[in-house]
């Protein structure tokens, strides 16, 4: 099987049945393992970078005897349930399966998976050691990450620091834990070489998804949910007075009907002003960091190469030092 | 600094086209700001991209 070059499908099938697997086994309530299922079904429908990266940085730090694909699917157990508490919270995403069932049924299948994602990470490490140690950074990981959801709820970051700073904890969090996961599975200690160039990751990959979120026009769209980004506070700085509607809007001074119907003019806006370029090249500084900081690191080359193939990155891979090994 | 030379980019596209080309300097814009906005830039336009993926 040949994970480093184009195998990513498979993968993301072996990551889903393995979560299928586990919630069988653990979840003795056939109403919660039915909700459970249900839910990794809806996820199979997405890549699921997040074990991806635990898989691959099991092998990248020579993994021999651990249990990546355990460890992944508890990544990917992890990342279900707060996505399940973070939709939630926000009521945005009225199609998922965890928005038509009963609140409280959908509150206790998310902490239920939480937990059994933290008993699958621990269970994939297989050294006693280093399984107390992973234990401890993974409740911290989930603490920093839980601080930048609360900023995000109560609407803290008010300027591009406090957004970054938002973002590092809510989001890049995971990413570190994601990574450093891998190389704990592969029986390595927990490094902060790779919660460098992973925290890199995470903010480019936030910002990436937040020039996304800017240009749609539905439920998730941040303008109209009037959720922070760097895009949009870039907007805001650099709008006319033909886009006072867009500010109106978004400092609450206006409500959905002053925005009914302008989406084209809203995206004319967002061309007109360079919010986003401005968004994508912040994203890309952080990127281009990731990149320098995972160059240097000791890992081979091959996997290096299929950890940034796996990102999709199609304007990198056959470059500089990821190329020698191609 | 870059906010200021992307809203002059996003303005004129004759000024895109010479920071393409190499043909204007980037006052203010830090090393790291020029890289990731050559980068943009270039990908934008022959449609490659960095970063493919996108979670929710």
């Amino acid at each position: 099987m040949d994970w480093v070059h184009n195998d990513w499908n498979n993968l993301n099938v072996r990551i889903g049945e393995a979560m299928k697997s586990l919630i069988r086994e653990r979840f003795q309530s056939l109403r919660l393992q039915k909700h459970a299922l249900d839910f990794v079904e809806d996820k199979l429908g997405e890549v699921m970078i997040f074990g991806s990266l635990t898989f691959v940085h099991y092998h990248m730090y020579g993994g021999i005897e651990g249990d990546p694909l355990m460890t992944a699917a508890g990544m990917e157990l992890l990342i279900l349930a707060t996505d399940i508490l973070d939709d939630l919270e926000d009521g945005d995403a009225p199609a998922k399966p965890w928005m038509n069932i009963p609140m409280p049924e959908s509150l206790h299948a998310a902490t239920s998976i939480l937990t059994l994602a933290q008993q699958a990470m621990l269970q994939g490490i297989k050294d006693i050691g280093l399984r107390g140690e992973f234990a401890e950074r993974l409740n911290n990981q989930l603490l920093l990450s839980a601080n930048g959801q609360m900023m995000d709820i109560a609407g803290e970051a008010k300027d591009e620091d406090g957004y970054v700073e938002m973002i590092r904890l809510k989001s890049a969090s995971l990413f570190v834990l994601a990574c450093n996961a891998g190389a704990m599975c592969a029986g390595r200690e927990w490094s902060p070489d790779i919660e460098a160039y992973a925290e890199a990751l995470g903010l480019s990959a936030q910002m990436k998804n937040d020039v996304r979120d800017l240009v749609r026009w539905d439920d998730k769209s941040d303008f109209l949910g009037r959720k922070i980004s760097l895009p949009l506070l870039y907007l805001m700085e650099s709008s006319t007075e033909q886009d006072s509607w867009i500010i109106d809007y978004f400092q609450g001074r206006s409500g959905a009907e002053a925005v009914r119907d302008r989406q084209d003019q809203f995206r004319e806006a967002l061309e007109r002003t360079g919010a986003l370029l401005y968004g994508t090249v912040m994203g890309r500084m952080h990127y281009n960091r990731f990149l320098d900081l995972l160059d240097a690191m000791p890992a081979e080359d091959r996997w290096k190469e299929g950890l940034v193939r796996m990102l999709g990155d199609d304007s990198r891979i056959n470059d500089r030092a990821l190329r020698s090994n191609a | 600094m870059l906010k200021d030379m992307i809203r002059q980019l996003a303005s004129s596209a004759e000024s895109m086209k010479l920071v393409m080309g190499g043909q204007v300097q980037l006052a203010g814009v830090s090393t790291e700001e020029q890289r990731a906005l050559l980068g943009e830039l270039k990908d934008k336009d022959n449609g490659a991209r960095y970063f493919g993926y996108g979670w929710n």
